[in-house]
């Protein structure tokens, strides 16, 4: 037997054992081909939306092919510790290093290869499904075309992470003396001691954490107030890493921290405990808490990461029409300059299109002095305007708020941020110093509530009196706005009408959301899909770590329950301790990562918390949870029966 | 009144080349006996035990215990008959890494559902008298390998067992602690009544027995009862083993 054909027949031979990593492989291999088959696709660049697509796929694949090494390289990790037996004896029979760095390389070649065919196959299979979605999403016919590159590209990406790979994996084991490598599994596991102090301490943070978060749930704004958030962030903008570190830092307390307490206490209560087989399953947690706690905070987080994405990506691709509208105070904004000739005929021409077609629609048209030029709102300083209390509230009535009433030189203050901008334009001017007609406005309020975009980046709104007063000192612009509850269907009107009011060059502006509509549909949906499906890739990864973790330690399991049997348990026993374990053991990281996932969602769309519902996110956490129960099932059965198999073979 | 009866048992282990292990074995065991099996490597000792902890079953003949044929009862009712009848004592512990000490020698009767009160009165009792009482929060691997033993007895008779089966219970263990599971052995065979049964290699270890049985190719191939003297029943014992042959044993 040559060298290669030992390694040849190991892989033969373990094969249920690599079956594990087999898999993590090939699907890895599979999802990293199809989309690269889109990345090749030669019809991708033929529409603008789709073209698109190329580029957030020039961003995926490297970013998945670098997550593919890091999986490949932990269940390799995992699946050799089961191993370590195996090699300790080869040690003790005196293998070199070499020789041990050849037959790590000649498995890992042999598995890589496999599951790079394999990978690819299944790649051919359901990228049919996939390229059928994208055609629909882009509504054009986008027919299954395959040429070399994409398999070309796999390939060699591939081989060589396998290569990358089997030149690490001896390091997982050379460093370990042969002693240690043959009795590992049983001298390891120590019972780690619990100081109680710690864990209540950790509790303590942890509860504290989750105040400042519920806090910040109950009053979105005061989020930017989170001065914790800012300590651990230096990030005075970035309210999602905030929230994001926090909930990293609760997790990984809740599992190195909290659940050692939770042990201690089931422990503690003593009738309990040693009620039939409770002694068995938390004592084995106890065991564990310590290896489990990385994998389950490991889990966690992709768990949370993975569901976060497809709910936020989801939401904001059902609530695409609020996304847009979120910027502009209606569908339709005329906003009139004073050498504006055309304004009743451009409106006319609106409201006469609107009619013939049946639109519903509201709207409003009011009077707005102009400090500054509103055409150039790039200017050095902000654009300031002054609305009289009157128009203001029509305006309000219009948009259905509460409407004020002003005396003297009180003012409010209207301020619009402008387009996605963080910058802040009252920070530019010192508004509090306003003189208006020889009189000094008195700022009584200022609110960052849509009223009127597009126009200044500020608003005074001043009492009747005081504007009738400066009225004739400032040129008059007209604002009219629109409220059209099906505007999303004005699709092709709005390209029409912004061409025809020669909006670029002529004395007026016009903005329509219908514009905007089916492009950032078309997005939202691309994002939804390839963000779901990379999501669902980053989920079955992170219950495969928990997979690996149980399957590396069933040698010692087997013992224990053939052992126990020994002693007079039962089976039924025995599947009812693996069942409660293996329950805590999935479910934990779950229902963690779904909380989770809601005060992630909630804080990251406070400025419009309405889409962000609980029964669009409930949603997605259900189809998730189907996935978590199934993989459950599974594995469930499929580990009992290991054990029972085991159990078996001691009779004949 | 007999504890366990063996009826005509046979075990064939089928394969490419089939062995029997176990040929028409027949012998009782009486309430209250010490009883030692020996024999050489490959006689059948380990099957014989397998067989009677119903951890295997004979391929013919019958295995009575309390009167009742165990290899006719479904694989939980055995389960259970096991641990409300039966104590194990192994040549490697087998004690529960992840358990105390307390909680390994309470988990019989945490698995039969015991009352919590009554659970600690049997520990303290048999805690107190095994000498476990200091090293009861304990883990496994910080005692020794006599320590070991004797909290392997304590969970085999905590439940108050109609049988308690030994196997090699000294063979791991230096002469020392071997003399100290001796004798906690036998004075759990005095004063408390407990029936055992042990395979052993060793002839001092089986001197201390009432009985010791020989078997040889499956069959039994001796049996001796203990006389006043230990020492001449020791005597004994080599002599028979020299004539079985097949292992050397020095000592």
């Amino acid at each position: 037997m040559t060298f290669k054909q030992f390694a040849l027949r190991n892989v033969q031979r373990n094969l249920s054992s690599y079956l594990a990593f087999f898999m993590a492989s090939t699907i890895s291999v599979m999802v990293f081909f199809i989309f690269s088959v889109a990345y090749f696709h030669p019809d991708m660049n033929l529409s603008k939306d789709s073209g698109h697509l190329t580029v957030i796929l020039t961003a995926i694949l490297p970013y998945q092919y670098g997550c593919s090494l890091v999986f490949i390289l932990y269940s390799l990790g995992t699946f050799l510790h089961r191993r370590w037996g195996e090699f300790g004896v080869l040690r003790l029979l005196g293998i070199t290093d070499r020789q041990f760095i050849k037959l790590m390389f000649f498995e890992n070649i042999l598995i890589g290869l496999i599951s790079i065919i394999s990978g690819i196959l299944l790649g051919l299979l359901f990228s049919k499904y996939f390229f059928f979605v994208i055609s629909m999403i882009f509504q054009f016919p986008l027919g299954f075309s395959l040429s070399a590159f994409p398999i070309v590209l796999t390939f060699i990406a591939f081989i060589s992470l396998f290569m990358l790979v089997s030149i690490l994996s001896p390091f997982f084991v050379r460093s370990q003396n042969i002693y240690f490598l043959l009795t590992k599994s049983r001298k390891q596991n120590r019972q780690p001691k619990a100081p109680l102090l710690k864990a209540v301490c950790g509790i303590g943070i942890i509860l504290f954490l989750y105040g400042l978060l519920l806090n910040a749930l109950r009053n979105p704004d005061g989020l930017d107030d989170l001065l914790l958030a800012k300590m651990v962030t230096y990030l005075e903008y970035d309210n999602i890493l905030a929230v994001f570190i926090i909930l990293t830092i609760i997790t990984y307390l809740i599992f190195s921290h909290a659940s050692t307490l939770g042990v201690t206490l089931l422990k503690r209560n003593l009738r309990f405990y040693f009620h039939r087989t409770n002694l068995l399953w938390i004592s084995s947690l106890a065991h564990q808490a310590k290896q489990n706690a990385r994998n389950l905070f490991i889990s966690t987080l992709l768990i949370t990461i993975s569901i976060a994405i497809t709910a936020s990506l989801y939401t904001s691709y059902l609530y695409t029409a609020e996304g847009i509208i979120k910027d502009f105070v209606g569908p339709i904004s005329y906003v009139s300059y004073p050498q504006d000739k055309q304004l009743k005929e451009n409106i006319n021409y609106i409201d006469t299109y609107l009619k013939k077609n049946g639109y519903e629609y509201k709207k409003v048209q009011i009077p707005v002095l102009a400090l500054s030029k509103i055409e150039d709102h790039t200017g050095q300083r902000p654009a300031i305007a002054l609305i009289s209390n009157s128009h203001f509230n029509q305006l309000a009535r219009f948009l259905g708020r509460e409407t004020i009433s002003l005396e003297g030189n009180n003012s409010l203050v209207l301020v619009w941020k402008g387009y996605g901008t963080k910058m802040d334009p009252l920070d530019e001017i010192e508004y509090q110093e306003m003189v208006l007609g020889g009189r000094k406005i008195n700022v009584i309020e200022v609110t960052y509530k849509p009223f009127l975009n597009f126009g200044a980046l500020i608003y005074y709104v001043i009492s009747d009196s005081l504007y009738h007063q400066v009225k004739t000192n400032y040129p008059t612009y007209t604002f009219v706005e629109y409220q059209i509850p099906n505007w999303t269907r004005l699709g092709d009107f709005s390209a029409q009408i912004t061409e025809r009011f020669n909006y670029n060059e002529g004395p007026r502006q016009v903005h329509t959301a219908a514009n905007y509509f089916q492009s950032d549909l078309i997005h939202n949906k691309t994002y939804f899909f390839l963000g779901s499906f990379i999501s669902m890739v980053f989920f079955i990864a992170a219950i495969s770590f928990l997979y690996f973790r149980l399957f590396a330690d069933i040698q010692g399991e087997r013992e224990k329950y053939h052992n126990l049997t020994k002693i007079g348990l039962k089976r039924r026993e025995i599947k009812r301790i693996i069942t409660g374990q293996l329950a805590i053991f999935f479910f934990s990281p779950f229902a963690i990562a779904s909380i989770h996932t809601y005060m992630v969602l909630i804080l990251w769309n406070h400025e419009n918390a309405e889409s962000a519902p609980f029964d669009k996110i409930l949603q997605v956490i259900i189809i998730f949870g189907v996935i978590q129960i199934l993989y459950f099932i599974w594995i469930r059965s499929k580990y009992i029966r290991t054990i029972f198999h085991y159990l078996d073979q001691g009779k004949s | 009144m007999n504890i366990l009866e063996l009826k005509k048992v046979c075990k064939i282990y089928e394969g490419t080349v089939s062995y029997q292990a176990l040929d028409d074995m027949d012998f009782t065991v009486k309430s209250g006996e010490f009883i030692g099996v020996m024999g050489p490597s490959g006689s059948g000792k380990s099957t014989l035990l397998n067989v009677i902890s119903t951890n295997d079953f004979p391929t013919s003949g019958q295995v009575f215990l309390l009167n009742q044929d165990l290899h006719r009862l479904s694989e939980d009712s055995l389960a259970q008959f096991r641990r409300s009848n039966l104590g194990f004592v192994f040549q490697d512990f087998n004690l529960m890494d992840s358990l105390t000490i307390r909680e390994n020698i309470l988990l019989p009767l945490a698995l039969e559902g015991t009352r919590f009160s009554t659970m600690n009165q049997a520990l303290q009792k048999i805690a107190m008298q095994l000498g476990l009482t200091e090293i009861l929060e304990r883990f496994p691997y910080e005692i020794s390998g006599g320590q070991a033993q004797r909290v392997a007895i304590a969970r085999a008779i905590i439940h108050r067992p109609s049988l308690l089966l030994a196997d090699e219970p000294t063979g791991n263990l230096d002469s020392r602690a071997s003399h100290d599971v001796l004798n906690v052995l036998e004075q759990m065979n005095q004063d408390f009544g407990v029936t055992i049964l042990m395979v052993t290699h060793d002839p001092i270890v089986a001197s201390h027995c009432h009985r010791v049985i020989f078997i040889k190719d499956g069959r039994i191939y001796n049996e001796m009862y203990r006389g006043a003297n230990q020492q001449a029943f020791y005597q004994e014992i080599l002599n028979v083993l020299s004539l079985l042959g097949g292992a050397r044993y020095d000592f």
